[in-house]
């Protein structure tokens, strides 16, 4: 049926936010596994510079902002370009260490915190607009 | 889903950190071993850790149907466990019965503060790994909760 649309524009982007999230999760993860590691160079997957695009589809009109969306989300995203390595802020001062890793502990727990909450806030807010569904099938009983 | 090889990153480092500990322990128990099957004192051992393509086969083949595939994610593996070239400690005792003509025993060169070191810094790692694996595992429990009525 033409115009038909159960997910809104909102669940797609909180969706591809939720993918996002869970592949920096991953990128972070590996930072943490090679802490120690000789030479390894910490990695940073850029969340903003692969969900903007998607985000700014927001200012469309609604019909191509649906159907521009719609592509975008079918598409494996493209995430090998947002992923760089980041100057790291310890080397900077001269204290990096010996062994040329360039993974800092701390800082890479708590950006590990960070992502999982901003994943569960996208989750939450997912829900809810799932539940709004649920409670249209269910014509409003409860 | 991609979020499920995280846990083999996270287990492949924590794996990493307990071979580090385990020899780490050979270590501090031989300190002052005299004897081993190739002769000589026995010589210290140290890890060498390396990045490694994360994932098994099962899951590549899973995450070939269009998951998002981020660029080579790595895990962490033991390469190596070379033994330490440093000569050994002589100690001057000439009643011992490995000493040599000249009343000099050889030891093997193990520092225990340096290892009592290395020890902590396995730990640390190995906790950091851990965190790393529940963070990922609440993300799922709470994925999962998506589909429950509510």
């Amino acid at each position: 049926m033409a115009g038909f649309k159960l997910f809104s524009f909102t669940q797609q982007l909180l969706e591809i936010s939720m993918r996002v999230r869970g592949a920096r999760h991953e990128v972070l993860s590996a930072n943490v596994a090679n802490a120690d590691t000789p030479g390894y160079r910490a990695r940073e997957l850029d969340f903003q510079s692969v969900v903007r695009s998607a985000a700014e589809m927001q200012d469309l009109p609604a019909a191509e902002r649906d159907r521009k969306m719609e592509e975008f989300a079918a598409a494996p995203l493209d995430l090998r370009s947002a992923i760089y390595e980041p100057e790291s802020p310890d080397q900077s001062h001269g204290e990096g260490r010996l062994d040329g890793n360039s993974v800092s502990l701390d800082r890479q727990m708590g950006m590990l915190t960070e992502n999982s909450l901003a994943y569960e806030a996208s989750l939450t807010l997912l829900s809810r607009t799932l539940a709004g569904l649920r409670y249209a099938i269910s014509e409003g009983k409860r | 889903m991609d979020l499920f090889k995280i846990f083999s990153i996270s287990g492949a480092g924590m794996s990493a950190q307990r071979s580090r500990m385990t020899v780490v322990a050979g270590n501090l128990a031989n300190a002052e071993t005299t004897r081993t099957p190739e002769g000589g004192p026995y010589k210290r051992r140290d890890v060498i850790l390396q990045a490694a393509p994360a994932g098994d086969e099962f899951a590549d083949m899973l995450a070939a149907g269009g998951a998002e595939r981020v660029d080579e994610p790595l895990a962490v593996e033991v390469v190596e466990v070379r033994q330490s070239s440093r000569p050994p400690r002589k100690i001057f005792d000439p009643h011992h019965p490995d000493a040599n003509p000249e009343g000099y025993v050889s030891l093997p060169d193990i520092n225990t503060m340096e290892e009592m070191v290395d020890m902590m810094s396995a730990a640390r790692s190995y906790e950091a790994n851990l965190s790393a694996f529940n963070i990922t595992k609440s993300m799922i429990r709470r994925l999962l909760e998506i589909g429950r009525g509510s």
